[in-house]
């Protein structure tokens, strides 16, 4: 099964800060950026298949589609089988996570700025792991 | 004077009439005759001497002294014995002058022999017996009516001789005669044939005499008893024999003999009681139909004016059903009638009595003709039965049957009474008995002389003792007294003993398994004449349920006095909850809302005094305008159900401030009417303390926001970039791209830093 990585963030200083830690840590399956919640579901309508899953790093608060209503696309999506996400904030509310956790979708929530262990960790949890045994 | 002088002045003066005949038969010549029999015969001498015998007397005129006697002239030449006759009747002969009254002759034939036995003359002589006649005719009469008839049987022949009241007796019409067979045939069973035969027997054989009572059925079929004699007037070598004797007819007698057996049974058997009434009923009657042949008897109980079958052991069990619970009255037969009118009531002939029109069918399917009803009344002149007597035949009672009809009435009367009476007794003694028990009722009584005590079944039951095993004595009965009671009894029974008083007094008893009981007894002492104490007799009732109850109402009573006291204190301290309470209450008319009490407290929140707030509705006060949704703090309580269910609305003081109110109400009833007692909560105070730390929250809920949303984006993209200078080469990126995106990011957090230092400047903490 192929992966790919999705950086969904209305910050462009992010999306590049991101991308470039994901690589530190040997997240270096090919990469893919949108500025808002709209761009990501366009990206997944163009290029979603059955054989490619998608690791989406999704910010909430962006202009056009947040990422709360980008969870809520996914779950009448034909791709809804084909992605995990990852929630990733600057907020540090509690009910942020908490109303994440209820998306099946949703494998972590990382509040900002992303730490190498959360990382490391993430690669290592359930749903990914085996995309890193290497 | 010689001889034949003599007697010839002899013959001619006897006053008996006399003539004397040759026995030249037919002619019979007449050779003399004296004065009487001339006299006699209203004849002169030459009429008669001369001549033949039955010329002179040709015809059976016994004045003429030929009552058809030749045959007996006949018998004298043949035996040439005397041959006397029976005496007969004579008639005055109307046309003989001095003829005179009846008269009674009985003629002699007497043979004058001569030598050698030759017969040489008949005297023959004409005795007047009219005196004795007239004896033997009273005599006769006395027979008659003393019943008693007589008899003669010549035995060589057979040959029986009745009187005429012996026919009467038997019942056989005139002309008839009973001869040796009809004369067995009336005995009434075999028993007495053999009986009289060998009685018969005995008398001829040894010449005793035969005197017993017999009972025999006559030609009408009706049982008579009758006392017979027998005596053997002659019995010859050759065999011939005559006996002779009477026949009385004792049945009424007898009968009486018989009924006053049956009675005394009767009264025997009543008396033990072994039975029950009605068989002995049965029993009476079966006696009674015994002695009168061809009866069926029947008593019936008149119970609510209906015949009630009580006895009847001969009548089919069929008619007896049909009858049964008749009314009695008018024409409703023998018996309904006879109960009905309280008199006797005799029918001869059922089928053309109108007593019986209606019913008649019922005794003539059974040939039943006659009956005989006879009510029995007791001495209160109440019918209490009525005896019925049956005959299949047309029949009008004898004296003999009235005669036994009242005397069975009586003893009926007697038997029935006694035994209704004893049934009342029986009846009072068992609902005494009864009574006793449902009231716990016993009495006692102590015999002085004897010391006996005898409790009544129910005492034995107060006490909680068996009778078969407690004996009763005034020893038992004071250990069975309460102790703290017991002087009290010694005390109560001296002074019954000293006074003669009656007393009644209370006390207590305790049974064997412990339990107490209350009694209220009453005693009385009787004496003896001379006045000496005999027995004391009492009775008690058991109260325990009584005082219970008594005591119950007591308790009850004390509680009741306690609820009172309770109630007048909670009242008041209702009252003083009401006015003291520092929570505003008023009370107000539900229908009207008028306000009716008002309390100190809602005096001070609303301004209005007491007189005023009375004059005021609930709607003077309420603004009637509930807090609108948006309006209303969540804080606030929202329940409706249960006893408080109002909202928070606004009311309006005496002196035009609205404050925020919560009314809690209840519905009360007081002095049965209903009111509402309504808490008014002032909210006021505290819905403004929490509207201002909710703006307080708003205001703190932005700044967070603000914070985490605003602040920590420009801040963690900094901490993001710090870590990729500190890492350049592994993240592939120019260090001057670096640090120009750190100087855009603290230049972006210092811009969002100042407005949040601006609304938190603005929230106060008072």
């Amino acid at each position: 099964m192929h992966l790919e990585v999705m950086i969904v963030d209305d910050d462009p200083i992010f999306r590049l800060i991101a991308g470039a830690l994901l690589k530190q840590v040997g997240i270096t399956y090919p990469q893919h950026t949108c500025k808002n919640g709209q761009g990501a579901l366009n990206l997944l309508a163009q290029q979603g298949s059955g054989d490619k899953k998608f690791l989406i790093f999704l910010d909430i608060n962006m202009p056009v589609l947040n990422g709360w209503e980008v969870l809520k696309a996914l779950k009448d999506s034909p791709h809804r089988d084909d992605v995990y996400v990852v929630m990733v904030t600057s907020s540090i509310d509690k009910a942020d996570k908490n109303l994440a956790s209820t998306f099946d979708h949703v494998i972590d929530f990382l509040t900002k700025p992303l730490r190498r262990e959360d990382l490391q960790a993430l690669m290592k949890s359930k749903p990914l792991a085996s995309f890193f045994a290497h | 004077m010689t001889a034949a002088k003599v007697y010839s002045a002899a013959f001619q003066e006897s006053p008996d009439a006399s003539i004397i005949l040759k026995p030249d038969a037919p002619a019979f010549t007449i050779v003399d005759v004296n004065e009487a029999y001339l006299g006699f015969v209203n004849k002169g001498r030459e009429d008669l001497i001369g001549h033949g015998f039955f010329d002179v007397f040709p015809s059976d005129d016994p004045r003429q002294d030929n009552p058809g006697w030749r045959k007996i002239f006949d018998e004298v030449l043949r035996t040439k014995h005397r041959v006397t006759f029976p005496v007969k009747k004579c008639e005055p002969i109307a046309s003989v002058a001095h003829s005179g009254d009846i008269k009674y002759l009985q003629a002699s034939n007497i043979p004058v022999l001569g030598e050698e036995g030759r017969l040489e003359y008949i005297v023959r002589t004409l005795k007047d017996r009219t005196a004795s006649a007239t004896h033997r005719s009273y005599l006769d009469k006395t027979l008659h009516a003393a019943n008693i008839g007589t008899w003669q049987l010549h035995l060589p022949d057979q040959a029986l001789t009745c009187s005429r009241s012996l026919v009467e007796i038997f019942e056989m019409g005139a002309g008839e005669a009973p001869d040796m067979d009809t004369f067995r045939n009336f005995f009434e069973d075999e028993e007495s044939r053999n009986h009289i035969r060998n009685a018969v027997e005995d008398v001829i054989e040894n010449g005793s005499t035969f005197c017993d009572t017999l009972a025999v059925i006559t030609e009408k079929g009706n049982k008579k008893w009758l006392l017979i004699t027998c005596s053997r007037a002659y019995l010859k070598e050759d065999g011939d024999a005559l006996l002779y004797g009477i026949m009385q007819d004792v049945t009424e007698s007898k009968s009486l003999a018989e009924m006053d057996r049956l009675e005394k049974h009767i009264l025997e058997l009543n008396e033990k009681q072994e039975l029950p009434l009605s068989e002995i009923l049965s029993e009476y009657l079966g006696g009674m139909e015994s002695l009168c042949p061809n009866m069926y008897g029947s008593i019936h109980k008149i119970q609510d004016g209906r015949l009630l079958r009580w006895a009847a052991p001969s009548l089919p069990e069929s008619y007896l059903n049909a009858i049964n619970h008749h009314p009695i009255g008018e024409n409703m037969g023998s018996c309904g009638t006879a109960a009905y009118l309280k008199r006797p009531v005799y029918i001869d002939d059922i089928a053309h009595a109108p007593e019986w029109s209606q019913y008649a069918h019922l005794p003539l399917a059974l040939e039943f003709r006659a009956c005989w009803s006879y009510p029995v009344i007791d001495s209160d002149d109440n019918v209490i039965a009525v005896l019925g007597m049956y005959y299949k035949g047309i029949r009008k009672p004898g004296g003999k049957e009235l005669i036994v009809i009242e005397r069975a009435v009586k003893l009926l009367q007697l038997i029935l009474e006694n035994a209704l009476r004893a049934d009342q007794l029986l009846k009072a003694s068992e609902t005494m008995k009864q009574a006793q028990a449902l009231a716990r009722f016993g009495n006692w009584q102590w015999n002085r002389e004897t010391n006996q005590v005898d409790w009544s079944d129910v005492l034995y039951d107060i006490y909680g003792v068996d009778p078969k095993v407690h004996q009763p004595s005034f020893d038992n009965y004071l250990a069975a007294v309460h102790e703290e009671d017991r002087q009290k009894i010694i005390n109560t029974m001296r002074r019954i003993e000293q006074t003669g008083e009656e007393i009644v007094f209370e006390e207590r008893i305790v049974r064997p398994d412990g339990e107490i009981r209350y009694l209220k007894s009453w005693a009385r002492l009787m004496s003896n004449r001379d006045g000496s104490p005999s027995r004391m007799i009492g009775a008690c009732l058991d109260i325990t349920e009584i005082r219970m109850v008594e005591t119950d109402l007591k308790n009850l009573y004390a509680r009741q006095e306690l609820y009172l006291r309770q109630i007048i204190d909670s009242e008041k301290r209702y009252s003083d909850l009401f006015h003291l309470s520092p929570q505003p209450i008023w009370v107000c008319d539900p229908d009207t809302n008028k306000i009716i009490d008002v309390n100190a407290a809602a005096v001070a929140l609303y301004g209005y005094t007491h007189s005023e707030f009375t004059a005021l509705s609930v709607a003077d006060i309420a603004s009637a305008c509930i807090l609108p949704e948006e309006q209303e703090p969540a804080a606030l309580p929202r329940s409706r159900t249960g006893l408080f269910s109002k909202d928070v609305i606004l009311h309006k003081k005496k002196n035009g401030e609205v404050i925020y109110v919560i009314v809690l109400g209840k519905r009360i009833e007081l002095g049965g009417q209903i009111s509402e007692v309504m808490i008014i909560q002032d909210v006021t105070e505290k819905l403004n303390y929490v509207q201002a730390i909710e703006l307080q929250n708003r205001k703190l809920q932005e700044i967070a926001w603000m914070q985490s949303h605003l602040v920590r984006a420009p801040l963690a993209r900094i901490m993001a970039l710090a870590d990729l200078i500190q890492n350049v080469p592994a993240s592939g990126m120019e260090i001057g791209d670096l640090l120009t995106a750190i100087d855009r990011s603290a230049t972006e957090l210092d811009k969002v830093l100042r407005p949040i230092i601006d609304r938190a400047e603005q929230i106060e903490f008072n």
